[in-house]
């Protein structure tokens, strides 16, 4: 479903911080990318949705066979590549169910699909709310502003389980979070687990796995994969630190 | 003096004989006083520090002609079309270049202790309440170009609501303009006077074609404990230069706010004054600002503290694209005496475009010692981080703009207290956005 091939990256006229990625994610799996602080992870999510302050310098990814890279960020999504983000923004004066909806409604033009009134996406909203054990006040409040952490976390997968995307990237979706708030989020990744639906979360901590198991992890340090494995990696890890890992990498 | 003032003179003399209120001798005193005033101090310059973000230099070499109260039928109709549509007007009174066109108007059943009528019928009616206050809250030396209204204004509106009155429907009060061919000069004139508990919401428009040079007066006399809501629509014609004074006196306990959004002209300046002169008395100001091409859009305002506990709010949103020029200037003035005064103001420019620039300039004279002020001011570009948001969730770079800039503005036009009047700003705003290249605010 979503292929990486030899993928580099730099912040526009900048270092280059993605050094040969390849990466193979197939229908309904689920991967985890873990690495220690600056190995390129956050860069791989953001290249992934189409962040522009990065740019690709060789390299290719695509979803089903597409280009991903000739699309804009907003052709991505509606597509069906969902980012969810480690720094959620505030927006002050757009109210998360107005955000959600315009979202939704424009994900579905591009299917083909008939856009929903207002009520109709109250009901759909609510339900999903519930799910992320969301108070619906929420709804009406500022697109994150004033969130807690937890809160901001918690809305991230809301739009997700709104959303429905093919492919869902989880930008250190567990920083910040307390251990309640990370089982209230890995539940609602679960139940958005499908055969249908691939998702690659990314994390600098083992403890999300306990909650979310990969059918696969992948190791990234000085931006290139250093090891891949099952769920046994993620516990070497866990054990040994990264710099077991930095040593395998060659310093890089 | 330059020739233009000297055409002006000249209309005014031609004129005069005609203005409504021969038979009251305080009101053509009042007429030779201002066009004396306008006359020793010309028009303002930009060298003129509290004009000198106005773009006013086609006044200086144009000939604006009286208005002579013509404007072709299905224009009339489409304004006033669009008003109604939007639910604005239901109760209106229309002026077709100055002049009061009866048959657009309509007008509410009459109600003993308020009287709704022209100038020219007041005059008749009521000349000694008019004469008493038109006029009376400016200084023409300080406001040539309202004095020049003054002199020249062939018509208006006349508001008296007695005590304890209450206006039941919001009134909207349309001034058309258009120049057909040459460069007119239109001088819309109100006066509201509310006596003591008395209350009115009103939503003053403009909208015209050709060049114009639309030159309003609002004054506003607030007796204690009155109420009174000014909404105003500046939307002229993209080659018009529009300037307004709108001056209010707020006694012990009233209320008055303006909340103005200037979205049309090639040039605008409006100035609101606001005298606090009663203990307690309140004026909440709030201003949007829509620029683009090369729109300049001037909002200067003076609040004077003059009074024990007095507060004052000002919320200023600019929007500018292309080239366009905005700037607000905010004056607060708190006498020595004015003590627990409580006066804010903000003033945020959302830059569309790197040719657009916006001047703020907030100034506080305070002589009282126990009083709390506050000001701010940002410039700044739609957030890079925001946009990407929007557009990771699916929603197109053009929407997500619009979405922002909504947001953005939506802060003052939350603020107009008519949900008809923040709904047709809403269109505006995302009429303008859509069509970024388009200065008029009509289709």
């Amino acid at each position: 479903m979503l292929e990486i091939n030899g993928l580099h990256a730099r912040v526009a006229q900048g270092a280059e911080i993605l050094k040969g990625i390849s990466l193979s994610v197939g229908k309904g799996e689920v991967h985890a990318i873990m690495g220690p602080n600056g190995s390129g992870k956050s860069t791989l999510a953001g290249v992934l949705a189409g962040r522009e302050r990065f740019e690709v310098t060789a390299g290719s990814v695509t979803l089903d066979g597409a280009d991903l890279l000739a699309l804009t960020p907003e052709e991505r999504a509606v597509r069906g590549v969902f980012l969810g983000f480690q720094y959620p923004v505030e927006i002050p004066g757009i109210t998360n169910a107005y955000f959600l909806r315009t979202a939704l409604n424009s994900v579905r033009r591009a299917r083909g699909q008939s856009e929903l009134d207002a009520m109709e996406f109250l009901v759909l909203l609510k339900q999903k709310a519930k799910l992320m054990e969301m108070d619906p006040s929420f709804l009406n409040r500022s697109v994150n502003e004033g969130f807690s952490g937890g809160e901001k976390k918690r809305n991230e997968i809301l739009q997700m389980a709104v959303l429905e995307p093919r492919l869902a990237i989880l930008d250190e979706t567990d920083s910040g979070l307390d251990i309640d708030a990370l089982k209230v989020v890995a539940a609602g990744v679960n139940a958005l687990r499908s055969p249908e639906r691939s998702v690659i979360l990314v994390t600098h901590y083992q403890r999300l796995l306990d909650h979310i198991v990969p059918d696969r992890i992948h190791v990234l340090a000085g931006g290139r994969m250093v090891k891949s494995g099952g769920r046994e990696l993620a516990l070497e890890l866990e054990a040994q630190g990264y710099g077991w890992i930095d040593a395998h990498a060659g310093g890089a | 003096m330059t020739a233009p003032a000297g055409d002006l003179l000249q209309h005014q003399r031609a004129l005069a004989a005609g203005l409504y209120g021969t038979g009251l001798p305080a009101l053509q005193e009042l007429r030779q006083q201002s066009i004396a005033a306008f006359a020793a101090h010309g028009l303002p310059t930009q060298r003129n520090e509290e004009w000198r973000y106005a773009n006013l230099s086609v006044l200086r070499t144009t000939n604006f002609k009286p208005g002579a109260g013509t404007m072709l039928a299905h224009e009339r109709e489409r304004i006033l079309l669009g008003y109604l549509l939007a639910g604005i007007g239901d109760e209106r009174m229309v002026f077709v270049n100055g002049a009061f066109a009866p048959q657009l108007s309509s007008l509410p059943a009459p109600v003993a202790g308020c009287t709704l009528t022209t100038l020219a019928a007041a005059a008749a009616t009521h000349g000694s309440l008019l004469t008493a206050h038109l006029g009376s809250t400016f200084s023409a030396a300080r406001h040539p170009l309202a004095a020049l209204n003054t002199a020249m204004h062939a018509d208006g509106l006349f508001l008296h609501l007695a005590a304890q009155q209450t206006l039941a429907t919001p009134l909207h009060v349309a001034c058309l303009s258009s120049a057909d061919e040459s460069p007119t000069a239109i001088h819309p004139r109100l006066l509201l006077v509310l006596e003591a508990g008395a209350r009115a919401t009103l939503t003053l428009s403009f909208q015209g074609s050709g060049p114009l040079h639309v030159n309003a007066v609002t004054e506003i006399v607030l007796g204690p404990g009155a109420v009174l809501d000014l909404q105003v629509l500046q939307e002229d014609s993209a080659a018009a230069v529009h300037t307004e004074l709108i001056s209010t006196r707020i006694g012990a306990g009233a209320r008055c706010g303006v909340h103005i959004a200037a979205l049309g002209g090639a040039s605008s300046r409006a100035e609101i004054v606001a005298l606090l002169e009663g203990d307690d008395a309140a004026t909440e100001i709030s201003g949007l600002i829509i620029g683009g091409q090369t729109q300049t859009h001037d909002l200067t305002t003076l609040v004077r503290h003059q009074a024990l506990r007095t507060n004052s709010h000002q919320v200023v949103k600019a929007v500018l694209d292309g080239h366009s020029t905005g700037a607000y200037s905010g004056r607060v003035s708190v006498a020595v005496d004015a003590q627990k005064t409580d006066a804010a103001q903000s003033c945020r420019a959302l830059l569309l475009s790197a040719d657009a620039s916006m001047n703020t300039r907030p100034q506080l004279e305070i002589d009282a010692d126990d009083v709390k002020c506050s000001h701010g001011a940002t410039n700044g570009q739609l957030d890079a981080e925001a946009l990407f948001y929007l557009r990771s969730r699916g929603i197109a770079l053009a929407e997500a703009r619009m979405l922002l800039t909504r947001a953005f503005a939506d802060e003052v036009i939350d603020r107009f207290p008519l949900d008809c009047v923040r709904t047709h700003l809403h269109g505006r705003v995302d009429g303008r956005i859509a069509r970024r290249d388009t200065v008029g605010v009509l289709a």
